[in-house]
């Protein structure tokens, strides 16, 4: 091969992302330009902290790297508009939406541009849900209820719901909901299999958006423009087939996950009609809050939130 | 060649005494360089110290030394020892048990051997002298009795193995407790083995009133106060390994403040001395990622993790490899050293042979206690010797008895897993 | 001039070490609130997570990281060291020296230049509070700063003594079994 990439991730051997998107994308390159380019992989954070790792491929030590904007929100606030509650029902919908304000829209001029970086290839988690171990009725009773979230955007959306938000490190969110330090959690169905929660929590909310996540995967733009210009082709292509198709796949998976949370015993919860009313504007503030919040620091916090929303809204 | 370059490297640096922390870090620097010039080492040494330092679960081992730090200031080892050669000072051999037990009870409310062993001479190898104890078997009594400490939680050395181990820290420290009490009574088997030799070495003591017995229990509540604090909130899951190692510091805080002993300038030093040890620890993790970095790029772990694979050892025979491995190095290396730089080879070697990642980590730390009394760095041996003004050697050869027996009770563990899994797997 | 620049270093270090005191104890302080507001109240510290992993942790080890090379509590393996003799000796902590000063170089720079880049861009992490990042990084340069000035000294001092001269700026040392067991005291 004329060029060989380092690819870093922090996912565990095995882990359906890599298994949907960085494996397939370093296949389909390799093939489509004839083995020109061959990739190293990382996995696992063996080249870094998943913090580092935007710093990690400024600098060269990684090519291509798995870029959470989520984990780096003082240099991609931005990005944090999938973050936002309420905004889109699948993985796909958010995904496509992103992709269209990051490939050309203000995301690749304001953030991705200045940081050095070209996004290649992404997903949006299926919208997050509430899940605990004490009964969920309607939104009175989450009131008070301490639950393990993300911080950032989430954190102004515990606020406007009256929950005791949690932080808790990864490793230690299995040990915290098992012995009741916290009560439940706001995240992702798929997930809760990886930290093998299903057996921990009792009561999930259905059918909501409660915030969501975005994966970035990046490449160093020096090293991009460097690239012969078939095969950044073959990589932009790549990326956008691999974006918008494997996003199905992550739906589709919602649904087994779904089920073994059911059969694990968790019982989901349609929340009443008029929690549901009431959920739209109140979830609809903390966009326009984190919005101002990015305005006053002189970001187009507002810009983008309405781009977000045309592009689910064109969908 | 070029990772085998720069281990002789690091090893070049080690024998010449640069502290450990830095000779990763250089050695690991220079292998950087080496791969990849000056943009792959600079996007390294930018990253690597700030995100090696402020990791949320390190919290755990400032805090726990904070707390062997104060629990030494409020003397509380003292009335320990006290209590126990109270209860069984009249049996043969009294005073040792005693120190072994006090050694098992202190261990639980101390992370920290060295801390422990430090503790232990200055009280109980005295009164051991005071009823004609060989000096030899007084000593060795106390090093090994101090490396209790590592094994039973809290335990500064456990925490670091589930931290580069990424192994529940929870699960690791409440695995810690059953194999803690095998090696406390395979300490006093010893001692009882000695006296069935020769009775001279460890008279019987003197007998107490009930009276007397009953007033020394009163050591006993803040100690199981404290002992609930860390470990029973990890075990009932009240609260995170690291919420538990702050609560068991402010605990340590109060006991040494209600002791009447703490004065602002010992309690300075306490902190200060918790300080040093944290950044020395934080130093060799530092250096250890720059290091490992460079072990990464060039592919060297998973090449020994496959050689061994391939090589068709049985998995009993490489497990046993990789123990003598630890114990020759534990005569040399400090054993934070050596956990961080070798878990991350050793474990994915040992999980590749289906072995439990929990059960490991108990099985390095029992090989670890040997290395802190082996010579010709024995750190516990060191400790004893200097606190008791008696010469090394003598307090190696004390030793050489209970280094015979760990290893026999090491092999057991190695062979029943169910001994070390089996209390861990009650919690939920 | 090595004995001021001496003076200088150990006043910076002495402060150093009391900020790292206060933090040790704030972090200790910090957690124990934190769990008692979260039982008793419902209430958890929002802000302890943050604080603690973004500033106190790594406050704690980079204004920690000369003194403890000055107290010499950094644990080292010293089979051969011990049996060179004391200018040998001087010889090899030279080397280490440099090469530790080598080593701090581009991390100082590399961290003054990340905390500048963020104090420009006036970066912060979203969310209920707006963290600055700049004090994050900054604490690199800061903590850095002092032990390369306490690296180049002890350089300097190594000199003098390999080559023959009479230590005038530091203190006695004690003996390397002292010096292992100072250091080794975290298992
Ligand atoms: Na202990
Ligand atoms: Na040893």
């Amino acid at each position: 091969a004329e060029v060989k990439l380092r690819v870093a991730d922090s996912f565990p051997v095995g882990h359906f992302i890599p298994k949907y998107y960085t494996l397939p994308f370093m296949e389909k390159v390799k093939a489509a330009t004839g083995g020109k380019v061959d990739f190293e992989y990382y996995p696992a954070q063996q080249l870094g902290k998943v913090k580092d790792f935007l710093s990690l491929t400024q600098a060269g030590v990684a090519d291509i790297a798995y870029i959470a904007p989520a984990f780096i929100s003082d240099k991609m606030p931005l990005s944090g508009v999938v973050e936002l509650p309420g905004a889109f029902p699948t993985s796909c919908a958010g995904t496509k939406a992103y992709w269209e304000v990051a490939k050309s829209g203000p995301l690749a001029k304001e953030e991705f541009a200045p940081n050095g970086v070209r996004l290649l290839y992404m997903l949006v988690n299926p919208p997050y849900q509430i899940l605990s171990r004490n009964e969920i009725k309607g939104l009175d009773s989450l009131k008070g209820q301490k639950l393990r979230t993300a911080g950032g955007a989430m954190e102004i959306m515990a606020r406007k719901l009256e929950v005791v938000p949690v932080r808790m490190a990864g490793p230690e969110i299995y040990e915290s909901l098992s012995r009741g330090t916290m009560d439940g959690l706001v995240f992702p169905l798929p997930n809760l299999m990886e930290y093998d929660l299903q057996e921990l929590v009792k009561y999930s909310t259905s059918g909501q958006n409660f915030g969501s996540f975005v994966h970035n995967f990046m490449i160093n733009e020096r090293k991009f423009q460097s690239l012969p210009k078939d095969v950044q082709a073959a990589m932009l292509k790549i990326g956008e087939e691999i974006t918008l198709e494997s996003c199905k796949q992550i739906d589709a998976d919602v649904k087994p996950a779904i089920e073994t949370l059911k059969k694990a015993g968790v019982t989901f919860v349609e929340l009443p009609e008029k929690d549901k009313q009431a959920l739209g504007p109140l979830l609809s503030g903390v966009g326009t809050e984190w919005a101002a919040s990015l305005d006053k620091r002189g970001k187009p916090g507002t810009a983008v939130l309405e781009a977000f929303n045309k592009a689910l809204k064109a969908q | 060649m070029m990772a085998l370059t720069i281990t002789l490297l690091l090893l070049a640096l080690l024998a010449i005494g640069t502290p450990v922390g830095f000779a990763l870090g250089i050695a690991g620097s220079v292998g950087l360089y080496w791969v990849g010039g000056f943009p792959i080492l600079l996007g390294i040494l930018e990253t690597t110290p700030l995100s090696s330092a402020s990791s949320y679960e390190l919290i755990t081992v400032p805090m726990f030394m904070l707390m062997a730090e104060f629990i030494i200031v409020s003397g509380i080892a003292e009335r320990l020892f006290q209590c126990a050669a109270v209860w069984v000072g009249r049996v043969p051999g009294g005073l040792g048990i005693s120190a072994a037990i006090a050694g098992a009870g202190f261990g639980a409310i101390c992370g920290s051997s060295t801390a422990s062993a430090a503790t232990l001479s200055a009280t109980s190898i005295p009164a051991m002298m005071r009823q004609r104890y060989d000096p030899e078997v007084a000593g060795g009594i106390v090093a090994i009795t101090g490396t209790l400490a590592m094994l039973i939680p809290p335990s500064v050395a456990l925490i670091l193995y589930g931290l580069v181990a990424n192994v529940s820290i929870g699960k690791l420290l409440i695995a810690g407790i059953v194999p803690g009490i095998l090696v406390t009574l395979t300490i006093i088997l010893t001692i009882l083995a000695l006296i069935a030799i020769n009775p001279k070495v460890a008279p019987r003591g003197d007998s107490y009133t009930m009276r007397e017995k009953f007033a020394s229990l009163r050591v006993v509540g803040p100690v199981l106060m404290l002992f609930l604090l860390v470990t029973g909130v990890i075990y009932l899951g009240v609260a995170t390994p690291t919420e538990a190692a702050g609560l068991g510091a402010f605990g340590a805080f109060v006991l040494a403040i209600r002791s009447g002993r703490l004065t602002w300038s010992n309690g300075y030093k306490a902190v200060v001395n918790a300080a040093h040890t944290t950044c020395m620890i934080v130093t060799i993790i530092m250096g250890a990622h720059v290091f490992g970095y460079f072990f990464t790029i060039t592919q060297v772990t998973p090449t020994i993790v496959s050689a061994i694979g391939n090589a068709d050892f049985s998995p009993g025979l490489v497990l046993a490899l990789i123990i003598v491995v630890y114990l020759i190095l534990g005569c040399f290396m400090d054993q934070v050293a050596i956990l961080i730089l070798t878990v991350p080879v050793t474990l994915p070697v040992v999980m590749a042979l289906g072995y439990d990642p929990v059960w490991f980590g108990i099985i390095v730390i029992v090989a670890a206690e040997v290395g802190m009394v082996t010579p010709p760095l024995g750190l516990n041996v060191f400790v004893v010797s200097r606190y008791t003004g008696r010469p090394v050697g003598e307090v190696f050869r004390g030793v050489a008895p209970h280094v015979l027996t760990h290893l026999i009770l090491l092999a057991i563990l190695a062979s029943f897993p169910e001994i070390i899994l089996w209390f861990p797997s009650t919690m939920k | 001039m090595l004995i001021a620049l001496g003076r200088l270093i150990a006043t910076l270090e002495r402060c150093y070490i009391a900020i790292a005191v206060a933090v040790m104890m704030s972090i200790m302080l910090i957690i124990v609130v934190d769990v008692a507001c979260r039982y008793l109240f419902n209430a958890p510290l929002a802000w302890a997570f943050d604080l603690i992993s973004l500033y106190l942790m790594a406050a704690l080890f980079f204004f920690t990281l000369s003194d403890t090379l000055r107290a010499r509590r950094h644990v080292n393996v010293d089979i051969v060291y011990l049996h060179l003799s004391p200018r040998w000796r001087a010889g090899a902590d030279l080397l280490t020296s440099v090469l530790a000063l080598i080593f701090f170089l581009p991390i100082f720079e590399r961290g003054l230049d990340r905390a500048a880049g963020a104090f420009v861009s006036g970066d912060v992490l979203s969310g209920p509070i707006a963290w600055p990042t700049w004090i994050y990084y900054g604490l690199v340069p800061v903590g850095v700063a002092v032990i390369l000035l306490r690296l180049l000294l002890q350089a300097a001092r190594f000199l003098l003594i390999a080559g023959g001269r009479t230590d005038i700026t530091a203190p006695e040392e004690g003996n390397a079994e002292d010096e292992a067991l100072r250091g080794g005291s975290a298992t």
